[in-house]
């Protein structure tokens, strides 16, 4: 029986923490890639929640200046969505618009995207 | 196990220098060969073992360096160094040692047309320790940092019958690899810890990032977004008319009956909306604000938005 050698069971172990620190580098999620119109959509829609009382009016300068609230650097969404309908109701409002990159019709409610 | 391990059956040290004389004799003059004797032996008496068949490389530098040390003129290095070599290309050879210590040339069984009353068992027993050997000095020099290797290392000087068979059946096929993979091996001792230097930088880094909490090693905030997560839950089944009003974590900690400690150490509590229940929070390392919803969970740093189902 040898006797037993400690650095053998190090190098293992620093192996592994290697191995998983480059696991978890392989799974997060591509820094480059840019949202996706649906994301975008979640951004407009968080935005608008951050307001509290929905405004009684939704333009692309209202919705931009809801955007640059949460932070200046995304504005730029309003100019990708446009929007079709806005009305407020008793439990917040509704929201029909569309994303130039998304031919499909986007309803948000105070309770997400529908 | 050394790499240059002395076969049990006829490995000695003297065999060796006589295989290397004659060797030598071919192109040098007698007394260059006395020469290149004569500091092999200095070598040879500076090394841990005094033995250079049982030799490791550095073990064999380090002999060296302090034989040049103690006096040894300097112009003699570039000659022991040849001849060094030329004495493990003798002993390899002759089949005295398995594995030259300076080039990582491998022998695993007798050259063709030798008898050496060697079973096909033994040479597959000493395959298989002495890749085994390979394998745990690669691990020891950080040439090789597989999970497996080091059990193999571990089990080398074990009877497996397991890798007996598989060598003695791939013997030869595991001396070319191992040749081979030489130049890639040396890239890998420089190439491995650079990796895990640039890996771990990485991993530090974005460890600032809340949304990949879970994922990476930033314990504290990947606990604390969960705890929050649960909280923006509880708060879900409360009254909305009773959450107004909170203006920091610890409030809204004691609202929902969940102390939120090291949510507060982490994040800045930048706004509640309560219909439904969101949370904005700022990440204090790195300035994200996270945004926490019951479904929901989505991240917004400098321009990059990210959501989270």
């Amino acid at each position: 029986m040898r006797p037993y050698r400690p650095l053998p069971t190090i190098l293992v172990v620093v192996a592994f923490l290697v191995a998983g620190n480059a696991l978890v580098a392989w799974m997060q999620p591509d820094k480059a890639q840019p949202a996706t119109p649906e994301e975008e959509m979640w951004l407009v829609y968080f935005a608008l929640a951050h307001a509290g009382d929905p405004p009684d009016a939704l333009d692309r300068e209202t919705l931009r200046a809801a955007l640059g609230r949460l932070d200046p650097a995304v504005e730029e969404v309003a100019d990708r969505v446009s929007v079709l309908s806005y009305s407020t109701n008793q439990y917040g409002f509704v929201l029909e618009a569309r994303h130039q990159g998304d031919p499909r019709p986007y309803r948000i409610t105070s309770y997400g995207l529908e | 196990m050394h790499i240059g391990m002395p076969n049990p059956g006829a490995a000695n040290l003297m065999q060796a220098v006589a295989a290397y004389k004659q060797r030598a004799g071919a192109r040098l003059q007698p007394e260059q060969v006395q020469e290149a004797v004569r500091l092999l032996k200095e070598v040879n008496r500076r090394l841990p073992g005094r033995n250079l068949l049982e030799a490791s490389r550095d073990e064999l530098k380090a002999a060296g360096t302090r034989l040049f040390a103690d006096g040894e003129p300097r112009q003699n290095g570039p000659f022991l160094t040849f001849e060094l070599r030329e004495f493990f290309d003798a002993a390899l050879a002759a089949g005295i040692v398995l594995r030259h210590p300076l080039t990582g040339e491998a022998r695993l069984g007798p050259t063709p047309g030798e008898d050496s009353g060697v079973t096909r068992q033994e040479a597959a027993q000493r395959a298989a320790k002495l890749v085994a050997g390979i394998i745990e000095e690669s691990i020891q020099k950080g040439l090789l940092l597989s999970p497996l290797a080091a059990p193999v290392a571990e089990a080398g000087d074990e009877p497996d019958t397991f890798l007996e068979r598989l060598l003695s059946g791939l013997s030869g096929r595991w001396q070319l690899l191992a040749r081979s993979l030489c130049p890639v091996l040396r890239a890998a001792r420089v190439v491995v810890p650079l990796a895990a230097v640039v890996i771990s930088l990485s991993a530090a880094l974005d460890a600032g990032n809340p949304l990949n909490a879970r994922a990476n090693s930033a314990f504290a905030t990947g606990e604390a977004v969960r705890r929050l997560e649960l909280a923006v839950n509880l708060a879900q089944n409360q009254e909305w008319d009773e959450q107004s009003g909170i203006s920091s974590l610890e409030e809204l900690g004691e609202r929902v009956g969940l102390p939120l400690p090291e949510a507060s150490e982490v994040f800045d509590l930048e706004k509640i909306v309560t219909r439904p229940y969101i949370l904005y929070l700022r990440h204090r390392q790195s300035g994200t604000l996270v945004i926490l919803g019951l479904e929901r969970r989505a991240t917004l740093r400098q321009g990059t938005w990210r959501v989270l189902r």
